[in-house]
């Protein structure tokens, strides 16, 4: 992670690519996406795994998984002990989508800022080499162009454009620095900074004034027309880059019920057991209200709190959505509402 | 106010022991709890209306606020009502048991702030205890703050807690302790109804009094109403909200309130700071 | 509450009344991991397992299949008084389950066998709840048996374990399962109870609902889902009423 840190750029052939991704595997957990069937998700590479990535705009689920893993153990009891367990080492992804780096950044407001921080999304995030892929034709529900999440200048290691035989790599941190340093034979010098057509998104969400035109519209009529239709199947939540609310739940085998490993699993507002406490009371029970928690923490708790929407329009909680509820429609229809009413 | 676990290690616990067990009333208890390592003992200190989380391990963990004098170090008391399944756990806890104790977290009332201002506590059922530590705090540092009403609303005479304590209080200077029960009883001679009846007697000087609450939600309306038309200023409204916690660090996300989160941005609130989201506090 | 005491080991019976019985298998797929079971707990009653069977005091009572006679409903009583914990095991002892389906029915044992039989059967097939008060419903057809493992170890810690009150899209997430709406196939998904770690949608089949109906569930856009993936209001009827017991769909007022 860093700025930018050097004003030389680089080119790598795609076979060359893939002995770096090769070598990089070898010395640790190296994560790029994997198709399996109509879906490409980040997985692990081995060594010798061919990097395939025809037809890959993003991934069905968000990197996340490499920074807040589902189903992390984060604390053990045994004996009358607490211990708390780190991931060990180092790990790279390859890849990653810049609105999705811009979601990290989101993520690392959150967990290492406001006074505390979380240990484990630090150790991971420290620890991690992001590599970067750039888009050229986007997908079919991104909307990046609107919540300035296309371009990276900053927080990766090393950033890769597609530039047909090749690929562009521009460093942007010290660690960056020393892959191409230790892989000298795989990278030839250029002086162009990368240029490729870029495609505009064909869905927009205007941004201006979005807090505060929230603000006022908690009992619009849009929301109960989005709660109609809602499942409440926490898909979106599920699908989106900057979600990060997490249980801690205590579990242990039959055979041992006191050796407790305390689990840190995703949870997802959109769920009346989210708001439950002890006795029954769901403090956010209507479903409107669920509803529009989600749309209020990405588009105006989210800037109030971290100075940020965490939106990054990735589009994946519109591809997700059975109930066909897209968030560029539904501010749309807020916004226009607004508008009539000035 | 120091924390018992650094950032370095965001969940871990240290261990405490439990040293006194007091049976309020039937559903509710008190519970002593000291810091086993020395250096714990030591570096442990709260403001009053802070919280711990507190680990059972195989069961889970859950938050409380302290209801001790902030002056004994290393040591605190919490209340409890069983309600599920960690506060079940607790009500089987015996002296000597050992638990996990991650804290203190959030805000506590702004004692610094209240120095020299004549204060009013209302505490409604459970919401007790993060009071009472205010109460404790004030006694041993009586000097320092003017008149003080306590003002308790019950539902049941059975529910009533803290008996021994309201007693001993009573007897400080400028301390007047009011009890109202919701449900009439032949053993209760004193104020019957909800606790906003206890207004009506009151006389206070508005521009200088603080007005400290924690109850249930919609008590914390009405309270809030009450304290607002004896003339209190918003400003000088504190109240404590409850919600769901998991982490007590601001990052699990579930305490939210708006953009606030219970955990760290409260429990207690200024309630200038909340007024504008009213209908999702109460 | 504590279900059980810590020093001795829980006393356990297992209990069938009108089912398939395919929950009560259920356990034994558990395969080695009922050595685990057996050595926290005393399986005192379990007619697959043991040939003497006594109606002694449990701890836990563990019981399967609905109530569709009086002889059911008396041994469910029987068995509720003796037991400090109940646990209605699998969806015909939660819901009814297919036994169930024949409330649907009028004339049912007539249609089916010609003539009054012996059985003295109750005009509706009841889920256990309607005779005694059932302490943990554990939902599926079959069970999850690591849900029952799960509830055990609770038990086991003098804990109250939770019902699962979340819909099987969130296990099929978990899971990494491309959602089969998706895909144009209309599955039962939202609607439905989960905890069962979407096995079904794992191999590409729709969920069908066993786990019971989800009391948070959207009925109205479940419908009109199912509507515009192909399916007739005949066939939305027939699946809502299946293991969610729902009469009557149609369009219902979103939450």
């Amino acid at each position: 992670m860093g700025g930018p840190i050097s004003s030389k750029y680089y080119l790598i052939s795609k076979k060359d690519l893939q002995r770096l991704l090769d070598s990089l595997s070898k010395k640790m957990p190296l994560f790029a996406p994997v198709k399996h069937g109509k879906d490409f998700n980040f997985k692990r590479l081995e060594s010798g795994d061919k990097l395939d990535i025809a037809g890959y705009t993003n991934t069905e689920y968000p990197p996340r998984g490499m920074f807040l893993p589902e189903g992390e153990a984060v604390l053990e009891y045994n004996k009358g002990k607490f211990s708390e367990n780190f991931f060990k080492g180092k790990a790279a992804v390859f890849g990653i989508r810049p609105c999705d780096v811009h979601a990290l950044l989101v993520l690392d407001r959150v967990m290492l800022g406001h006074d505390h921080f979380e240990s484990h999304y630090k150790r991971r995030r420290e620890n991690t080499l992001v590599f970067p892929l750039v888009c050229g034709t986007p997908g079919e529900n991104c909307f990046c162009d609107s919540m300035l999440t296309r371009n990276l200048v900053e927080s990766f290691d090393l950033l890769f454009t597609d530039i047909g035989h090749h690929y562009h790599v521009e460093p942007g941190s010290k660690a960056g620095l020393e892959i191409i340093a230790a892989n000298k034979g795989l990278f030839q010098e250029s002086v162009h900074k990368a240029a490729i057509v870029e495609v505009p998104c064909k869905k927009k969400l205007d941004t201006a004034n979005l807090p505060g035109i929230l603000a006022k519209a908690r009992a619009s009529g849009v929301w109960d027309e989005v709660a109609k239709q809602c499942v409440s199947c926490a898909s979106c939540t599920f699908s989106c880059p900057t979600c990060y609310c997490f249980s801690l739940v205590h579990d242990s085998g039959i055979a041992d019920p006191e050796h407790v490993k305390v689990i840190r699993e995703l949870d997802y507002c959109m769920l009346l057991r989210y708001s439950r406490v002890a006795g029954g009371l769901v403090f956010r029970e209507p479903r409107k209200e669920r509803v529009q928690q989600f749309f209020y923490h990405k588009l105006a708790y989210g800037p109030e709190n971290e100075g940020r929407f965490h939106c990054v329009g990735c589009g994946r909680c519109i591809t997700e959505c059975m109930a066909h509820i897209d968030i560029t429609d539904v501010i749309g229809r807020i916004r226009d509402e607004h508008d009539k009413r000035k | 106010m120091s924390m018992i676990n650094g950032n370095e290690e965001s969940y871990r616990p240290a261990l405490a022991a439990v040293t006194s067990v007091l049976q309020e009333n039937a559903r509710i208890r008190t519970l002593g709890i000291t810091f086993r390592l020395d250096a714990e003992r030591k570096s442990f200190s709260f403001n009053p209306g802070q919280f711990v989380m507190i680990t059972l391990p195989g069961i889970g963990e859950a938050p409380f606020s302290m209801c001790s004098s902030p002056k004994e170090k290393g040591h605190f008391e919490l209340s409890i009502r069983n309600l599920g399944n960690v506060t079940d756990g607790m009500f089987r806890l015996r002296k000597g048991d050992v638990v996990g104790v991650r804290g203190p977290y959030g805000h506590g009332y702004p004692v610094q702030e209240m120095k020299g201002r004549d204060i009013v506590l209302v505490a409604g059922g459970i919401g007790f205890p993060p009071l009472a530590s205010v109460v404790e705090h004030v006694i041993a540092n009586r000097a320092d703050y003017g008149k003080v009403w306590v003002l308790y609303g019950v539902k049941d005479y059975d529910d009533v807690i803290y008996r021994q304590r309201m007693k001993r209080w009573s007897k400080a200077k400028d301390l007047e302790v009011r009890m109202a029960l919701e449900t009439p009883c032949s053993k209760w001679k004193g104020c019957v109804g909800v606790v906003t009846k206890l207004f009506n007697k009151l006389k206070i000087d508005a521009g200088n009094t603080v007005g400290l609450s924690c109850g249930p939600p919609i008590m914390l309306k009405f309270v809030t109403l009450g304290f607002e038309k004896l003339g209190i200023r918003d400003g000088d409204i504190f109240i404590s909200l409850e919600r769901l916690m998991q982490c007590g660090i601001g990052k699990c996300g579930h305490c939210n309130i708006g953009n606030k989160y219970v955990c760290t941005d409260g429990p207690v609130f200024r309630y200038t700071d909340i007024k504008n989201m009213a209908e999702e506090v109460w | 509450m504590v279900a059980v005491e810590k020093k001795s080991k829980p006393r356990v019976g297992f209990f069938g009344m009108t089912s398939c019985k395919g929950c009560y298998f259920q356990f034994l797929l558990l395969g080695k991991k009922l050595i685990d079971i057996f050595d926290s707990l005393e399986i005192e009653h379990f007619w697959m397992l043991k040939e003497d069977n006594e109606l002694g005091e449990f701890d836990i009572a563990i019981m399967d299949g609905a109530v569709s006679n009086k002889d059911n409903a008396e041994f469910v009583r029987k068995v509720r008084e003796k037991s400090r914990y109940l646990i209605a095991y699998g969806t015909c002892a939660c819901f009814g389950g297919i036994p169930a389906l024949r409330n649907d029915v009028s004339g049912f044992h007539e249609k089916v066998y010609g003539k009054p039989i012996k059985l003295k059967p109750l005009q509706n097939v009841d889920p256990l709840d309607m005779h005694v008060k059932v302490d943990y419903h554990m939902v599926g057809c079959p069970v999850n048996e690591q849900e029952l493992l799960n509830v055990l170890r609770d038990l086991l810690l003098g804990k109250r374990p939770g019902e699962p009150d979340y819909p099987v899209c969130v296990d099929c997430k978990k899971a990494g399962i491309r959602c089969l709406f998706k895909d144009g196939i209309p599955c039962m998904g939202p609607v439905t109870i989960g905890g069962c770690g979407a096995p079904c949608p794992a191999s590409r089949s729709p969920c069908d609902g066993c786990r019971g109906k989800l009391p948070d569930a959207n009925w109205g856009s479940e419908y009109d889902l199912m509507l515009e993936h192909g399916l007739t209001k005949d066939h939305i009827i027939q699946k809502f009423a299946k293991y969610a017991r729902i009469a009557k769909p149609g369009r219902v007022k979103g939450k």
